[in-house]
């Protein structure tokens, strides 16, 4: 049954989840390819580090995007042969319905991590072509481990996102949203008018999701390929 | 004899302006049970309420002797069900299709889906999403029959099917039916085409049950009758009038449609003084209409 549920989910995404696996390959690549040997007057190990740091630096904001995009894409894609049914199909099988979910939510995780096996090749290709300084180490897998993690993160939250109606997913982000903006009100309103108050909503939020042990921590962690 | 689906006062609101309500409904193992209702009268809600897609606000449904919708995934092994539109995944060749069902069903006839897939003129290899609605309406039947279901839900199974392919559905399903003794659950606006193989029939109107009993008592005790000096008043008549409409004033002379009718109950009318002039049989489809017609509640009985 699994086996039948992820072929299926594998015929409906295979196309979709092509782009997705040569971005995961070119990006280690694209991200290491300016840096060539490390320029004269850089070859100090930490001065190299620095230098090869800072242009990695640039592209370490496409690295959570693409795993934000490959997570999103196959779990809306997971339920789209089931939103064009309206869910009659899978109803109508003799599978309780969490039993389904779940087996769903299984084979679509597996497919996400082909986009990541893209990124341990791409990251491995890219460490052995560029020069890194003595005491300085290329850490591929454990770029692709954070890849997959965050891929896999955002994978869940859609999933659990796209498994409702367009109704219910609009008043479950709705809600969620309206509630941030109305906490973020109340608190710059309530630092304005009372004295000694001081709390900057916004940044305690970004701050508790995206920092240790905040749960989406895995997008804002080390995404370095070279580090010492 | 046990019912193989049973619904007890069951009620169910569907957005503001549909309602089921005490419905009762009794199929009995091994029949054909055809359940009749014009557009939007709630046929496919029941159905979704006995397949436990719908939960029911009130009341009591069992299907094979289990509950829905707690024993659903045991209940849903055991039953084919033809949804109202074909609803397969449109990615999936059909020989996909079958593997994929198949999985899920531990009696499923390998041998014989792909015999099925032969005799409906399928193409194993063909995509779903480019079948044609025909096409889509024969898998999903094959899907249907070959788990070797004790009971079928069909949502009008031929609804928008040509003449051919219907006759192929039909044809298949009795086939399977008549090997099995599987009670065959089979909603359809289309009448004619209930009667001439359900040997029960239930009619919806307004997600309520309007009449159930079997096909033969439904097409033998429906009757139109010429009257001729009717009574005013017909709350003593041994049977239900459906329906009165004046023929002539002056005679004065009416027609009634009647269900339960039986010949001895002309004693009634001589007793009122009225006569019978004419008793005549109605096809399932005119009992079916003049049902609805006095089941709903802008009908005061007399027809103009």
């Amino acid at each position: 049954m699994f086996q039948q549920i992820l072929f299926t989910q594998w015929k409906s995404f295979r196309m979709g989840m092509i782009p997705f696996v040569i971005a995961a390959f070119a990006l280690p690549l694209l991200a290491v390819q300016g840096l060539g040997p490390v320029p004269e007057g850089y070859e100090g190990a930490r001065v190299g580090l620095q230098y090869l740091v800072a242009s990695w630096q640039l592209w370490l904001p496409a690295f959570p995007a693409l795993a934000v995009t490959v997570g999103a894409t196959a779990a809306l894609n997971a339920w789209s042969w089931d939103h064009k049914t309206d869910h009659i199909y899978a109803l109508s099988l003799p599978i309780s319905r969490s039993r389904y979910a779940a087996w769903k939510m299984g084979a679509g995780a597996l497919l996400v991590l082909v986009p990541a096996l893209g990124l341990l090749l791409g990251a491995i290709v890219a460490s052995v072509s560029i020069d890194i300084p003595a005491s300085v180490n290329a850490y591929p897998t454990a770029l692709a481990v954070r890849f997959s993690l965050a891929s896999l993160l955002a994978y869940s939250v859609f999933f659990a996102l796209a498994a409702g109606t367009i109704r219910t997913t609009v008043i479950v982000l709705s809600s969620f949203m309206g509630m941030i903006i109305l906490t973020a009100i109340m608190t710059d309103y309530a630092s304005a008018v009372v004295p000694g108050f001081a709390f900057d909503f916004s940044a305690w939020l970004v701050e508790s999701l995206l920092e240790w042990p905040g749960p989406f921590e895995v997008f804002s962690g080390n995404w370095s390929l070279i580090d010492v | 004899m046990s019912n193989a689906i049973e619904l007890n006062k069951v009620t169910y609101t569907a957005g503001k302006s549909f309602q089921i309500s005490d419905l009762n409904l009794h199929v009995p193992e091994g029949a054909i049970y055809g359940f009749l209702g014009a557009n939007g009268s709630g046929k496919t809600t029941t159905i979704r309420l006995i397949m436990g897609m719908l939960r029911a606000e009130a009341g009591h449904i069992s299907v094979l002797g289990e509950n829905v919708p707690n024993d659903m995934p045991s209940i849903l092994g055991r039953t084919g069900y033809v949804p109202e539109r074909p609803h397969l995944y449109p990615g999936l060749t059909v020989g996909e299709t079958l593997r994929y069902h198949a999985s899920f069903y531990k009696d499923w006839d390998s041998e014989w889906s792909y015999e099925l897939v032969e005799a409906l003129h399928l193409d194993a290899r063909q995509t779903v999403g480019q079948m044609s609605k025909g096409e889509k309406g024969k898998l999903v039947i094959l899907l249907a029959i070959a788990q070797r279901p004790e009971l079928l839900i069909l949502d009008e199974p031929t609804d928008g099917l040509d003449p051919v392919v219907r006759r192929d559905v039909l044809t298949a399903v009795l086939d399977y039916v008549s090997h099995t003794k599987a009670t065959v659950f089979i909603s359809s606006h289309l009448v004619h085409e209930l009667e001439r193989f359900c040997d029960w029939v239930g009619v919806v109107d307004d997600g309520t049950l309007v009449v159930e009993l079997p096909m033969e008592d439904f097409k033998s005790g429906i009757k139109r009758l010429k009257v001729q000096n009717p009574p005013a008043e017909t709350d003593d008549a041994p049977f239900v009038v459906l329906n009165r409409t004046f023929i002539d004033r002056r005679t004065p002379m009416e027609m009634w449609v009647v269900r339960g009718w039986q010949d001895p109950m002309t004693q009634y009318f001589e007793r009122t003084g009225a006569t019978v002039c004419d008793v005549m049989d109605l096809d399932l489809e005119e009992g079916f209409v003049e049902l609805l017609r006095s089941s709903r509640p802008s009908s005061n009985g007399y027809g103009e």
